[in-house]
């Protein structure tokens, strides 16, 4: 009986048209929730008022202690773009360019996009995790009964250390994934020091650095609103605040790929 | 004074206050009971604001919070304190700063008055010495108890307390109804009481209410309710597993 029961929720064309229109709500309103906690955000941070001792704290979580993590995965990165782009290179006899697409890919996509990610993975978590907890324990209530405004007090320190990190992570990121690419130039490839350097840097132009810079802005503003948001919408006890941390990882990582395409064609007109 | 006028309020399909009609006279303590989720912490929440209803009004002093600008709603908001029914203690906070909470974000007191007064409060609950723990390291019903002197540091002139003495022991829950008592005479506070506990409800009542099927079914001085003749609300006061509440259950659960 039960069994039939499952069977004709799959062939029934209704209960197909309800998942459909219940994942259209659930879309439109998440949207709908980032924008309006975005706007909202924004709207107090120009009355000022800043919470710099918690947002200084919120920076030393969201960018020192992941330090290590950029550093590992910018440096691979570049190690194994150096490998790869000379492997292709090699076939053209033109390998001394291996510096240039290290240094100009790093800057212009590959640095922002996976700091974002990892960032997303590691900072958007907690965030969500962290708030997740608030909001099912009562304590954004008790914030608002102690006429405390919850945005204020938890979302902006967030958004603000999370966008200057990213920033800063992000130069990092291109820098240490460059001396990935040297480590492979130089000794394994053969390569002089001189010229993985003076090439490097000459590749690039104020253009590169200046996308790469305004992408990681854009993504740590958006990992830090996700990440607020979906905490702020956890209910149920545990089992909610791991659903709002797994969506809250979920969207910005789909957010970042998604305006990361967009930003590439947009730079790429103008 | 306040006035809870006609309000609703719905969770998706779950229509928890039905139009709650309820007066609270200036320096009264009034004491709500009710089943366990008949939307007592909900009305709470409404009266300082988290929630909003979809219908009707709340009025404080013949001021509708809902219409204020935001700046003076937080100043609004400072003449009312709650305790949650858990707690509600950040986590993240040492005693301290959960206790002296409204002082260091809304005050310039320097911090020797704020932690003179948190010690003040925390003596006004019983607590000693705990100002530099953690939440995390203290027993359920010392965290109540946190909280209550985090709901009263600010000196309010409302104080909803949402289970005070659930989860303590016969003596602190005394000292908390002396309390409650006590900052009624001297500060002439409004108090609302949410409390499953009858002892402590006659105690420290000027006025009970009952809530029952998202209205409220009787209000009444602590004798009147007493003597009430509605089965409803004996049925509740005597505790009995049998009665009108129980058999309309019974009818619901039988129909599905
Ligand atoms: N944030 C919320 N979202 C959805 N439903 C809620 C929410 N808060 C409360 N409810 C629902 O409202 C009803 C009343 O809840 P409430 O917490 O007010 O009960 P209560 O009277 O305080 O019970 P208790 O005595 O056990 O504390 C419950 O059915 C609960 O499921
Ligand atoms: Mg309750």
């Amino acid at each position: 009986m039960t069994h039939w029961q499952n069977m004709k929720k799959w062939v029934s064309v209704r209960s197909w048209l309800k998942e459909f229109g219940r994942l259209s709500l659930d879309i439109f309103q998440g949207a709908g929730g980032i924008a309006l906690l975005f706007r909202d955000t924004c709207s107090l941070l120009l009355e000022g008022k800043i919470r710099w001792k918690a947002t200084i704290s919120q920076m030393n979580k969201i960018g020192v202690t992941s330090l290590p993590l950029v550093f590992l995965t910018a440096l691979f990165t570049g190690m194994v773009l150096a490998l790869q782009s000379a492997y292709q290179l090699r076939l053209f006899a033109a390998e001394k360019f291996t510096s240039d697409l290290i240094s100009v890919s790093l800057c212009r996509e590959l640095g922002p996009v996976l700091t974002a990610m990892v960032v997303a993975g590691r900072v958007g978590a907690s965030i969500a995790a962290e708030l997740g907890t608030m909001k099912v324990t009562e304590q954004i209530d008790a914030l608002k009964a102690l006429a405390t405004n919850p945005i204020r007090y938890l979302v902006i320190p967030r958004f603000i250390a999370a966008l200057f990190m990213l920033f800063i992570l992000t130069i990092y990121a291109d820098c240490i994934g460059m001396f990935g690419g040297y480590l492979i130039s130089v000794f394994k490839l053969g390569m002089s020091s001189h010229m993985y350097i003076k090439r490097g840097i000459d590749a690039l132009v104020v253009k590169d650095v200046v996308t790469g810079l305004i992408k990681a802005f854009f993504f740590g503003g958006f990992i830090s609103i996700v990440g607020c948001y979906f905490g702020f919408n956890a209910r149920g006890g545990a089992e909610g605040v791991g659903r709002a941390t797994m969506l809250a990882v979920v969207v910005s990582l789909i957010l970042v790929i998604s305006s990361d395409g967009l930003f590439s064609a947009i730079f790429y007109f103008f | 004074m306040i006035q809870i006028q006609g309000i609703h309020k719905w969770f998706g399909q779950n229509h928890v206050l039905q139009g709650v009609d309820l007066t609270i006279k200036e320096g009264e303590t009034l004491v709500i009971i009710g089943r366990s989720g008949c939307g007592k912490s909900v009305l709470l929440k409404h009266i300082i604001g988290i929630l909003e209803p979809e219908e009707g009004d709340i009025k404080i002093d013949g001021r509708s919070v809902r219409t204020m600008p935001q700046g003076e709603q937080d100043q609004f908001r400072l003449q009312l304190g709650m305790l949650f029914q858990g707690a509600a203690l950040f986590d993240s906070l040492t005693v301290r700063e959960n206790v002296g909470f409204s002082l260091y974000e809304h005050t310039k007191l320097s911090e020797e008055v704020i932690s003179q007064k948190v010690r003040e409060k925390l003596g006004l609950v019983g607590l000693r010495d705990i100002e530099n723990l953690m939440p995390a390291s203290l027993s359920g019903g010392m965290k109540k108890r946190v909280g209550l002197a985090r709901a009263i540091c600010s000196e309010p002139k409302i104080i909803l307390y949402d289970e005070p003495t659930t989860g303590l022991d016969p003596i602190n829950a005394d000292v908390i109804n002396d309390l409650i008592l006590r900052m009624q005479e001297q500060l002439k506070v409004i108090s609302i009481v949410v409390t499953h506990d009858m002892t402590s409800a006659y105690k420290v009542a000027d006025r009970i209410a009952m809530l029952y099927d998202g209205k409220i079914i009787g209000v009444g001085t602590p004798d009147e309710i007493k003597n009430s003749k509605d089965p409803i609300i004996q049925q509740f006061i005597t505790g009995s597993a049998r009665g009108p509440i129980t058999d309309q259950e019974k009818k619901e659960t039988e129909l599905l």
